[in-house]
């Protein structure tokens, strides 16, 4: 396909943008936990020059909790606002990516609380689940 | 829940039976499908938007997101691909044939008499005319399925479509309590809709004019669906055969341009006035 | 650091010359990204020098079904390469740039245990 050089490295490849960003996050039990929004890097800082054999960054953590302005739109809320889910919580990268059992609430957000609260709970059936 | 609605629906084969019963000259029938000749006073820019709409309405964007949602949910394996496949190439053709059948019907009866057709009750009629009750009572269980179940998908799509996207909870085997947003959003649907038949609102201009937007929507969602279909990622050994693929790009195409002739159409008819 | 900082800028070379935009971060797992995968680590940079993302990645596999639509991708987005972590001087708030002599390697993903 190309005469270019393969790259050397050992491992399994993963592109950020293509197989992670933007993938679903199941929880342990199979239940939607967010989507993939940005990724945290150590290692690198922005606008200072990279010393020669500085080890190479790495992925520390998941950030999830886009809100529909900024998924259709771009960019994303401030980063107090996005839930970090550190990457040894991950137990498997495919089609989505799967969550280790943790004790760790996925933020539904306050509007999926409220919404329970005030609204479902009080229609007849809200609590049962259909068979 | 949707194969009651589904087997109940078939009864709209009553239209098909209509059409016999109501022993129509079938030379001219024929002759009017094959070698159509258009009034002076319309034009076949006309024909061509309602064909657009014909076809928004045989493939919705909906669909692709409550079949693919409703596979997750039911744990489907690759050993329901045979009965996907079945579903697709036995009950499109069907309801293709279902439409026609309702068209010729209208075309015999009404036609002749110039009756415009404004509400469902009208259409109808030509199965009336075929000459007995029974044949009017299996077309009224059909269309109520037939409203019913359409009703249930897009509700359940829009549900669906929103949660996916925002990374919401979602599943209607979940409880409402632990999937809010996805069970309100359906909600307000189903309230909005029924809202809008309160209005003076014409239901028929609604639905024109939803279907031929969801012809305009429908290559967005064919193409991701085609895509993925041939990625060996998502699908292990299933992806696409030369042969699909061939006959999916000539669709693609086709869509593409009824999907760019729609707008354009609709202001040059005057949304087929 | 957020990755998406580093996705759509521009990258220049030594010489300050434009050499092409960020498409993508190109990571390396030391095991199975399926089975409890250790810590990702970057391996370099996705560049493409003609547009500024990538559709669906088709130049950077193998796929190529459906036919014309893989031609046609892998066409618009030609020339993309990776270049590594190491050539990487130094990522700024609007660039990147590269060092003297840096390698264009091939994006083509296939995995070598």
């Amino acid at each position: 396909m190309t005469e270019l050089p393969v790259i050397h490295h050992r491992g399994q490849l993963v592109d950020a943008r293509l197989h992670l960003l933007d993938r679903q996050l199941l929880d342990d039990e199979d239940s939607p936990a967010g989507i993939v929004d940005d990724l945290v890097l150590s290692g690198v800082e922005l606008d200072k020059d990279i010393p020669e054999g500085t080890e190479a960054p790495q992925l520390t953590s998941l950030l999830s909790g886009h809100v529909v302005a900024t998924r259709i739109f771009g960019g994303g809320p401030p980063r107090s606002r996005l839930q970090g889910i550190p990457r040894s919580l991950v137990d498997s990268i495919h089609v989505v990516v799967k969550l280790k059992p943790t004790d760790m609430v996925f933020d539904a957000g306050w509007m999926e609380r409220w919404l329970c609260d005030r609204v479902i709970k009080h229609i007849p059936g809200g609590r049962h689940a259909a068979e | 829940m949707e194969n009651v609605t589904g087997m109940l629906g078939l009864m709209l084969i009553v239209f098909a039976v209509s059409v016999f019963a109501l022993h129509p000259n079938w030379g001219d029938l024929v002759h009017q499908v094959t070698a159509p000749a258009i009034p002076d006073k319309e034009s076949a820019a006309t024909y061509w938007y309602f064909a657009i709409a014909l076809f928004g309405a045989a493939m919705t964007p909906y669909e692709g997101f409550f079949f693919s949602s409703g596979a997750v949910e039911e744990h489907w394996t690759t050993k329901d691909l045979g009965t996907a496949r079945l579903n697709v190439i036995v009950g499109f053709p069907l309801g293709g044939l279902l439409s026609i059948a309702i068209a010729a019907c209208a075309t015999i009866v009404l036609l002749p008499s110039q009756i415009d057709v404004t509400s469902l009750s009208q259409t109808v009629m030509p199965v009336v005319a075929a000459g007995r009750k029974l044949f009017l009572a299996f077309a009224i269980v059909g269309i109520v399925a037939a409203t019913f179940g359409a009703a249930l998908e897009t509700t359940l799509s829009g549900g669906y479509i929103l949660a996916q996207f925002l990374g919401w909870p979602w599943g209607k085997f979940r409880r409402p309590a632990e999937a809010a947003r996805f069970h309100v959003v359906m909600i307000v649907t189903i309230v909005a809709g029924a809202a809008m038949l309160y209005t003076d609102v014409d239901p028929i201009m609604v639905t024109e004019y939803s279907v031929v937007f969801s012809a305009i929507a429908l290559p967005l969602t064919y193409l991701p669906i085609l895509i993925v279909a041939n990625d060996s990622e998502y699908m292990g050994d299933h992806t696409n055969g030369r042969a699909t693929n061939m006959f999916a790009s000539v669709y693609l195409v086709i869509i593409l341009v009824a999907s760019v002739a729609a707008i354009p159409l609709m202001i040059v008819t005057g949304a087929g006035q | 650091m957020l990755l998406s900082k580093l996705l759509g800028l521009r990258v220049i070379d030594a010489g300050q010359h434009p050499v092409g935009t960020v498409i993508d971060v190109r990571l390396t797992i030391a095991g199975d990204p399926e089975h409890n995968p250790p810590t990702p680590s970057v391996l370099g940079l996705v560049i493409s020098p003609r547009t500024r993302s990538s559709f669906l990645g088709y130049e950077r596999s193998d796929a190529d079904a459906p036919v014309i639509l893989a031609a046609l991708l892998r066409w618009r987005h030609r020339g993309t390469f990776v270049a590594a972590w190491e050539d990487v001087a130094r990522v700024g708030s609007d660039l990147v740039r590269l060092r003297p002599g840096y390698t264009r390697f091939s994006p083509v993903l296939r995995d070598v245990d």
